[in-house]
């Protein structure tokens, strides 16, 4: 099971088929019903908040948890009873669990020593791997001597050194800064795309998600609620929970008036006011539904000039908040807030607070919602 | 017997509803590690609970059978209930010397800096763990008719007092084997005390002697019951220090356990006063876990 | 103003007193061990006191004296025995008694735990009922056998505390890389956790080494182990010679505790 272990050896990652994942505590249920593919050499991400049962999902695959139901494939071999030490998975952990009583050079080697590798293949691979993470000479240093994000490249080297053909990562930046974080994410997409393994990788923070995945599974109450890129999921979410946890949103409710032959749907809020927004799939006349735009597909109209395929609101400044590199702006029409975000300083430089603007926007940006219950 | 169990990370951050320890590959898995607790309950079972109630058994076990005359003969015979009278008088004077002294030791104790506090606890974990038996035959060197007290006193021409092989002796050399006990349990209480609260009584116009009395002591409470109850616990118990320094009208019920089984002539009253030692003893504990929890004990004693 | 000395408030007479009585207390808990020790070096043919003067005369005569050997050398196999043992039994005891979740456990425990509890007269009665029936008396391995008894219960609650704060993903994580979880163990968990075994080890051993009422009911009087041997010189008659046995034992205390403070802080 080892694998070849000469260099350039082309191998690519293994798939991964989640089917019918069910993971049940007593009454409370943590995982329910996950079906998932994840392509060989993908980079895929399971998002959602905390309770979501991502990290249940990941510790299934790893084996540490037995599933109540369903079945998780690897190369399309089930894998259920194969223990966790023989589905030769990488894994970094959330704290990176480095071994304490180990030098980095020692940890690196463990998965290679359980597999009896001779000891002078092992300290050339150590060091390909630290060389790998940009970090050699550093093999006898301790655990504890090391950075966060030096000891996240440890794991990390530890993680891939066996060459596995799929990496579970559990939120592996979590305890970095900002920066680093950042830079950390590029070096995990080099290394994946160099050793062209899948990535299954746990976060809750969306924008680590957006960047660096392939895919992103977006996951809310043990379920997972849509599947897809991450333009996919940010332009067209399937609910609200995915529109709203997947970068802010303006949710519009209202009534299905008409659907029209050029793709676009006519749907009047409640307060009588009418918007256009595209529609895919069974949207009938009569049904209610949630719209979401992003305030980014916002823009503030002056005065007027409506071309006609857009919408345009008018409605008062409530608030402007600068955040740095954008604007925003809560315009307050009669029962709701829309929120409108703009990079241009310009536009609206003479606004202030209580003038009354107009709001602008493309059907095309206008996202309608299947109403699900869900929050 | 090698499996071993990982269990799931419960990190704040891993998802909420996670819970639970479970095997890694289901329950085959965690069954076999169950089984390596069995080494641990078959030895207890044949080395300490059948020997348990072998004790039990014995204790009714008469010539024909089942009798209830072991029993009987305590409470028939004046020296066994005297016996028991001697031993709670002992074991509630101890308690109440263990907490005279022990009280501001642990006081200042909780008090002190951190030099100060590891040099006394030093002091106290050094009398606890050194042998209670190399202890009480320190005591009978300090204090017997050929002592070091006794030694002292002629030298100045004061003559000499008896403190060994009496009523003193017991109470002095079970209060020290026994204070540590009290030191610690209070000490447990005391450091987790605030002492802002002392502050903020003091602030209200509470005088040192009343802020201590309407704050510190409340809080202290629960560390004064159960180092109370413990010292009595174990001082009921106690063999060693009385036999060796106690006299004929010092017998506590362990040593006539002991008589009885040493000299080989009635195990069977023996095992009776057993029984009714290991009765007060859990009754004892029971109450002590009722009101301050065992688990501190042994927390504590790790 | 003086400085206030953590919460110890009040008048300047009053705080003295009160360290006074502390100090008292400290020097009661003290002046046995000081007075064993300062005696055992003695030149004097009995134990006066003050002692008039330095010698190893006490010393020298346990150290040549072959049956104080003998018992010393027992007392030190009794532990061995019993420490092995309830070390075993108590980390095998201990991994499952903290990971696992199953019907009974609160019994396991009280059973485990309850030899701390019950008087050590009663404990030390069965054994000795036991080992009558099963005709084992003055044997060594039914010594460390009762013994065991008592210093399980003692390495399950130091052991289970140092599980307790081990982090188990670093045991996932040697298993995802490979480790069967029996190598997991020997590889990963027991190096972390070995100074809470070590030192629980110490204080099984101390507390065996010292143990009186097991090998007293079960000794003959060619296996006596020390405390017995003490007993019964000091029941029997006194012999100074004990006052150098009892510092050899203060010394053996002494040790365990620094061993198990340095334990203690290198962990941290």
């Amino acid at each position: 099971m080892a694998g070849p272990r000469g260099e350039g050896v082309a191998r690519r990652g293994a798939p991964v088929r989640l089917q019918g994942l069910k993971k049940a505590y007593g009454e409370t249920v943590a995982v329910r019903d996950v079906t998932l593919s994840v392509a060989a050499g993908e980079f895929i991400t399971l998002l959602g908040p905390s309770g979501s049962g991502k990290t249940t999902t990941l510790m299934m695959i790893a084996g540490f948890v037995p599933e109540s139901a369903g079945e998780i494939y690897i190369d399309e071999r089930p894998i259920g009873r194969v223990p966790p030490e023989r589905r030769e998975l990488g894994m970094v952990f959330q704290s990176y669990a480095l071994f304490p009583h180990m030098t980095v050079a020692e940890n690196i080697a463990f998965p290679l020593r359980m597999r009896g590798w001779p000891r002078g293949e092992i300290r050339q691979k150590v060091a390909a791997a630290l060389e790998m993470v940009k970090l050699p000479g550093y093999e006898e240093r301790a655990p504890r001597q090391l950075s966060g994000g030096q000891q996240q490249r440890v794991a990390l080297a530890r993680a891939i050194v066996f060459e596995p053909r799929v990496l579970l990562m559990d939120e592996p930046l979590g305890s970095l800064d900002k920066k680093l974080r950042e830079h950390m994410q590029a070096e995990i997409k080099r290394i994946q795309r160099q050793l062209d393994m899948t990535v299954i990788y746990v976060t809750h923070d969306q924008d680590e998600a957006l960047t660096m995945s392939d895919r992103i599974a977006v996951m809310h109450q043990g379920r997972i609620q849509q599947v897809g890129s991450p333009t996919a999921l940010y332009d067209e979410p399937i609910n609200a929970f995915v529109a709203d946890f997947i970068g802010e949103s303006n949710f519009v409710g209202g009534t299905v008036i008409s659907v029209d032959a050029d793709g676009t749907a006519e749907v009047r809020h409640a307060s009588g006011r009418v918007f256009r927004a595209a529609w895919h799939g069974s949207v009938q006349p009569g049904m209610s539904v949630v719209a979401s735009i992003r305030p980014e597909r916002l823009t503030l109209a002056a005065q007027g000039a409506a071309d006609s395929p857009c919408n345009l609101w008018r409605g008062r400044i409530s608030e402007i908040i600068f955040i740095g590199d954008a604007t925003k702006y809560k315009i307050a029409l009669e029962d709701l807030i829309l929120t409108v975000k703009t990079q241009d300083r310009d536009l609206g430089a003479g606004a202030r607070v209580g003038d009354e603007v107009g709001v602008r926007w493309s059907p095309a940006h206008t996202t309608l919602l299947h109403h699900a219950p869900d929050p | 017997m090698e499996q071993r169990e990982p269990e799931l990370p419960l990190a704040p951050a891993a998802d909420g509803a996670v819970e639970g320890r479970q095997a890694s590959r289901g329950r085959n898995r965690s069954s076999l590690t169950r089984f390596l607790l069995l080494p641990a309950l078959v030895f207890l079972a044949i080395f300490f609970a059948y020997p348990m109630i072998d004790i039990v058994m014995r204790s009714f076990a008469g010539p024909g059978g089942f009798t209830l005359a072991h029993y009987g003969q305590v409470i028939e015979h004046p020296v066994y209930l005297r016996v028991f009278q001697i031993t709670f008088e002992i074991a509630f004077t101890v308690t109440l010397l263990t907490l005279l002294l022990g009280y501001p030791l642990a006081y200042v104790l909780a008090g002190a800096g951190k030099l100060a506090a590891g040099a006394i606890m030093a002091c106290v974990l050094l009398s606890f763990f050194t042998n209670i038996l190399v202890r009480t035959y320190a005591w009978m060197i300090i204090l017997g008719p050929e002592g070091v007290i006794n030694q002292l006193l002629r030298y100045e021409g004061l003559g000499s007092v008896k403190l060994l092989y009496n009523r003193y002796g017991v109470l002095i050399g079970m209060t020290y084997a026994l204070l540590p006990y009290m030191v610690l349990t209070l000490y447990s209480v005391m450091s987790g005390i605030d002492r802002r609260f002392l502050q903020a009584a003091r602030n209200l116009g509470a005088s040192d002697w009343r802020a201590f009395w309407h704050v510190f002591l409340p809080l202290s409470l629960p560390g004064v019951v159960g180092g109370s109850l413990l010292v009595f616990i174990l001082s009921v118990g106690y063999f060693i220090t009385p036999r060796l320094l106690g006299g004929a009208r010092d017998q506590m019920i362990a040593m006539v356990i002991e008589q009885h089984v040493e000299l080989g002539v009635n195990w069977g009253f023996a095992s009776a006063l057993a029984i009714i030692l290991l009765v007060l003893t859990t009754a004892g504990f029971m109450l002590y876990d009722r009101l301050v929890g065992l688990k501190s004990l042994f927390e504590s004693k790790a | 103003m003086p400085v206030e000395i953590g919460y110890v408030a009040g008048g300047a007479w009053k705080r003295r007193a009160l360290y006074a009585a502390a100090v008292l207390v400290l020097v009661f808990l003290l002046l046995p061990i000081v007075i064993i020790i300062l005696l055992s070096f003695s030149s004097g043919r009995y134990l006066q006191f003050p002692p008039p003067g330095f010698s190893l005369q006490w010393y020298e005569r346990f150290f040549r004296d072959p049956q104080w050997m003998t018992s010393l050398w027992l007392s030190a196999r009794v532990s061995a025995m019993c420490t092995a043992l309830s070390v075993v039994l108590g980390v095998l005891a201990s991994i499952v008694l903290v990971r696992e979740r199953f019907p009974g456990k609160t019994a396991v425990y009280v059973l485990i735990l309850s030899p701390l509890i019950v008087p050590g007269i009663i404990i030390a009665i069965a054994v000795f009922f036991l080992f009558s029936r099963l005709h084992m008396m003055g044997s060594p391995v039914a010594m460390a056998l009762g013994q065991a008894v008592l210093t399980l219960p003692l390495v399950v609650v130091i052991v289970s505390a140092t599980l307790q704060g081990f982090d188990q993903r670093l045991e996932q994580a040697a298993i995802i890389l490979g480790a069967s979880p029996t190598r997991a163990f020997f590889h990963v968990t027991l190096p972390i956790i070995s100074p809470g075994v070590i030192s629980s080890a110490l204080f099984a051993f101390l507390a065996s080494f010292d143990e009186l009422l097991v090998p007293l009911l079960l000794a003959d009087p060619t296996t006596m182990t020390l405390p017995v041997r003490i007993w019964t010189s000091v029941t029997m008659q006194i012999d100074p010679t004990i006052i150098a046995v009892s510092s050899v034992l203060v010394a053996v205390a002494l040790t365990v505790l620094v061993s198990a403070g340095a334990l203690r802080r290198s962990r941290t």
